[in-house]
């Protein structure tokens, strides 16, 4: 492993033998599924795109769609989805490679709110009519969706959310709001946890609603963050009115949906293939930086840091692969999702610290227009400089968002000790 | 100063601070073309806080110990103004000219804000902030016209009031490093400036024989200024500790989620005690090597990579946890919290890293 973390190109690591296995028996071959990922990644990622990619710049909605688009002309960008809804039936292996090989080339983030979390719900637990009206706009990137959980003063604490919809006739009445919800600036639709029901178990009432963010009455007011971003939103609703037919599921089943979702959030916050992505930036950096008359990455210094890291990312991707194995398998370790969430949180903050501690030594310039565009006029620094302290700050929030870091750690509590 | 003054001091500057430095002003100020408010600026002068320079006499430098209540406060409100360019690196290396009368006459520069000056030592291609190595060169021209000096320096803080700037560069005649002053409005000078982490201003200066005055020698002042630099950012660490951890108290106190407060958590508050207790070590640490540095003592250079390992390490620590216990809130431009968290990234990158320090620690003798 050593030796590739320190090449620039794609792993050519041997294939585990028990990840070869599993992939036969799920009937794909895994060494040339990658390959074929590497091979589409290093040809057919646009130029536009491209640029942004090599110099860590944020992506335009445009490019998001055009390169989701792109991944769909293989059928790919929703590969996991049954055959019978216009996927490729992969298991959770298939779909693992792919998202890692994919965060391995430093592609754009899939908006994973339509593909990975609706579409399987509306799979799950949706009926015909709702497959037929939302699963096309999803597959082809035509309607972007945002998720809508949290409220002011429910995050960790879910399920005292509050947003109100009222029956009345054939439509719901919604009153109340969301926050940081993700994107909801460049959306389409949301789907929310509303609460049909009051009084109970507050789990009981709670229900999935799909609800078009151009309908009247509602309001999306970007949150500035520190990472320099406009990414997450304040969602108003006042008297939205929703027709019936966009619950999914019966009223109260929006709790089960919920954590069917949050499961799958989790797994996809591993982001293995990002964390080895960001080991090469490192090294980068690192071998392209003096320290006296040596190259910054010969210091001993630097490489105990850098083993450290490689330690904690040969660590996780191990753990990983065990969970997508049992997973494959149709079984589920108790502590797996909660703890990828939070090993693989971790050990991005981890290599973003040391990517930063390196470019400090340059001075740490933060010139927000380069995370867009090539910064007009004078540049202090690298050109990445911009776009990977962007990263770091907006990586804090790993830990925090679905489900803080605190509430895996007592989630394992619960299931493994028994408490 | 005695207890009582000390005390007064500090309450003069919470004061200020409620004043003059809410969440709502320190955007205001960042929005202004130098990234700071002439006026608050004007205004600490006009409180006397450029005269806590004032020496006891020629041989007594001021305290630096009197200084560490005012970058404490300005830690904590994480202040905008330079105040580097009157109180840190410029001070020491005055303190090390040799001339009485060209001290008096800069220090008096410093102390009436008519000539803040710019520590101008750091270059991007060395890496390291502590580095001695310098690729500017001074000379002086056949023509005995003076010195002359050229080269590139990085990351010059509080480049746009400053008068003049102290210069480190290698004199050609000696082969050796040495430092030297250009007026700021020098020929063949030239700034370029840009945004940090912090939301404030730094410039790159670029140098083509810029006439220059040569002051004395550069590794003695460069250790001077930069053992002085560390302390006072050490203090400005404990400022922004103080409020990091208060913050987060009274965050997680007022923040209900599951029906009780977030600080009946047990887990939440050995979090908590954690960076209380990181926050006490820095303090006793801070006022050590303040001492130790007034006292020019002989376990100076130690004793201040030492504080800045710690410091470094305590700040990144609790800022980052800080950021952790607001959930979302701590992410934003709301709060203050996620300010502090950037200001701890630029005092690494003006300081050195804990790991740079520990390197330097375990190479030291
Ligand atoms: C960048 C970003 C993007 C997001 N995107 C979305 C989105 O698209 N859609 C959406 O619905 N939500 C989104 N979220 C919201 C996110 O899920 C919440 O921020 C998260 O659930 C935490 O809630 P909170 O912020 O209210 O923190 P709080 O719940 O107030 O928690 C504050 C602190 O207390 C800790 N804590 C809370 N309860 C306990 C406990 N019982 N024991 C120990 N510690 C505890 C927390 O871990 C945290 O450190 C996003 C958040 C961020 C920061």
């Amino acid at each position: 492993m050593a030796a590739t973390l320190h090449a620039a190109t794609p792993a050519q690591e041997a294939e585990r033998a028990a990840v070869q296995r599993a992939a036969a028996a799920a009937g794909f071959d895994a060494a040339r599924f990658r390959a074929e990922l590497r091979a589409f990644c290093r040809d057919q990622v646009p130029a536009d795109i491209g640029t942004r990619m090599r110099q860590h710049q944020y992506f335009t909605r445009e490019q998001r769609i055009r390169w989701q688009q792109l991944l769909q002309t293989r059928g790919w960008f929703v590969g996991h989805w049954p055959k019978a809804h216009g996927g490729q039936g992969w298991g959770p292996l298939q779909r693992f490679i792919f998202v890692e090989e994919l965060e391995r080339a430093g592609t754009p983030w899939l908006t994973h709110f339509g593909t990975s979390f609706l579409g399987p719900v509306l799979c799950a637990f949706g009926n015909d009519a709702q497959r037929a009206r939302f699963l096309g706009p999803i597959r082809d990137s035509t309607e972007w969706w945002c998720q809508g959980f949290s409220e002011p003063g429910s995050g960790s604490d879910l399920a005292s959310l509050k947003l109100r919809a009222e029956r009345s006739g054939s439509h719901y009445r919604v009153n109340g709001q969301k926050t940081w919800t993700t994107m909801a600036q460049w959306a389409d639709w949301i789907f929310c946890l509303v609460r049909t029901e009051a009084g109970g178990k507050p789990q009981q009432g709670i229900s999935f609603l799909l609800i078009n963010l151009k309908s009247p009455g509602v309001t999306v007011r970007p949150i500035d963050t520190f990472d320099g971003g406009r990414h997450v939103n304040e969602v108003f609703f006042d008297d939205v009115e929703v027709p019936v037919e966009h619950l999914v599921g019966q009223e109260g089943d929006g709790w089960t949906i919920a954590k069917f979702i949050v499961g799958r959030e989790r797994l996809l916050v591993t982001e293995i293939g990002k964390a080895w992505h960001l080991l090469g930036v490192l090294h980068s950096l690192a071998s392209t930086r003096r320290e006296g008359a040596r190259k910054f990455s010969d210091t001993a210094a630097f490489r105990r840091r850098a083993a450290e890291l490689e330690v904690q990312y040969d660590s996780l991707r191990a753990t990983a692969y065990a969970a997508v194995l049992e997973a494959e398998a149709g079984r589920e370790h108790p502590v797996d999702a909660s703890l990828l969430k939070i090993r693989g949180s971790e050990l991005q903050q981890a290599i973003h610290d040391a990517i930063t501690d390196l470019l400090a030594r340059d001075g740490l310039a933060f010139q927000i227009e380069g995370l867009h565009d090539d910064i007009d006029g004078y540049r202090h620094g690298d050109a990445r400089l911009p776009g990977l302290l962007h990263e770091h700050l907006h990586c804090r929030a790993a830990s925090i968002y679905g489900g803080s870091n605190e509430i895996q750690r007592g989630i394992i509590a619960k299931t493994a000790l028994h408490v | 100063m005695d207890n009582d003054a000390l005390h007064l001091f500090e309450e003069t500057l919470a004061r200020y601070n409620r004043e003059r430095y809410d969440a709502v002003q320190w955007s205001d100020y960042g929005r202004l073309p130098q990234g700071h408010a002439p006026e608050r600026w004007a205004e600490l002068q006009a409180m006397g806080c450029f005269e806590l320079l004032q020496p006891e006499d020629d041989a007594r430098p001021a305290p630096l110990a009197d200084l560490l209540p005012l970058y404490a406060a300005a830690g904590e409100a994480l202040w905008r103004e330079p105040l580097a360019t009157v109180f840190a690196e410029p001070v020491a290396v005055i303190n090390q000219l040799a001339d009485l009368d060209q001290r008096r006459t800069l220090l008096d520069g410093l102390i009436s804000g008519e000539r803040p000056l710019g520590y101008a030592h750091r270059e991007t291609a060395d890496g390291a902030a502590d580095a001695i190595a310098t690729t500017a060169t001074a000379s002086t021209a056949a023509s005995g016209t003076g010195w002359r000096l050229s080269g590139d320096k990085a990351m010059v803080i509080g480049a746009d009031v400053c008068a003049g700037f102290l210069v480190s560069a290698i004199d050609a005649a000696r082969g050796a490093p040495a430092m030297f002053l250009v007026d700021a409005a020098a020929p063949g000078l030239q700034l370029q400036r840009y945004r940090c982490i912090d939301d404030g201003i730094a410039a790159d200066l670029r140098f083509d024989q810029v006439p220059a005055q040569r002051l004395c020698d550069g590794a003695a002042a460069v250790a001077a200024a930069n053992a002085r630099g560390t302390i006072l950012a050490a203090a400005e660490a404990l400022g922004i500790m103080r409020g990091a951890n208060r913050d987060s108290t009274e965050y997680l106190r007022e923040r209900r989620q599951f029906g009780q407060s977030l600080l009946g958590f047990q887990a939440l508050q050995h979090r908590l005690v954690e960076m209380l207790m990181r926050q006490r070590e820095c303090e006793a640490l801070v006022a050590a090597v303040a001492e130790a540095f007034d006292h020019a003592s002989p376990t100076l250079p130690r004793q201040v990579l030492v504080l800045r390992v710690a410091v470094a390490r305590a700040l990144r620590h609790i800022t980052r946890e800080a950021v952790q216990l607001h959930g979302g809130m701590g992410v934003t431009q709301a709060l203050r919290i996620g300010r502090y968290y950037r200001r701890a990234l630029m005092l690494d990158s003006l300081h050195g890293t804990a790991d740079q320090a520990l390197e330097a620690l375990s190479e030291h003798s």
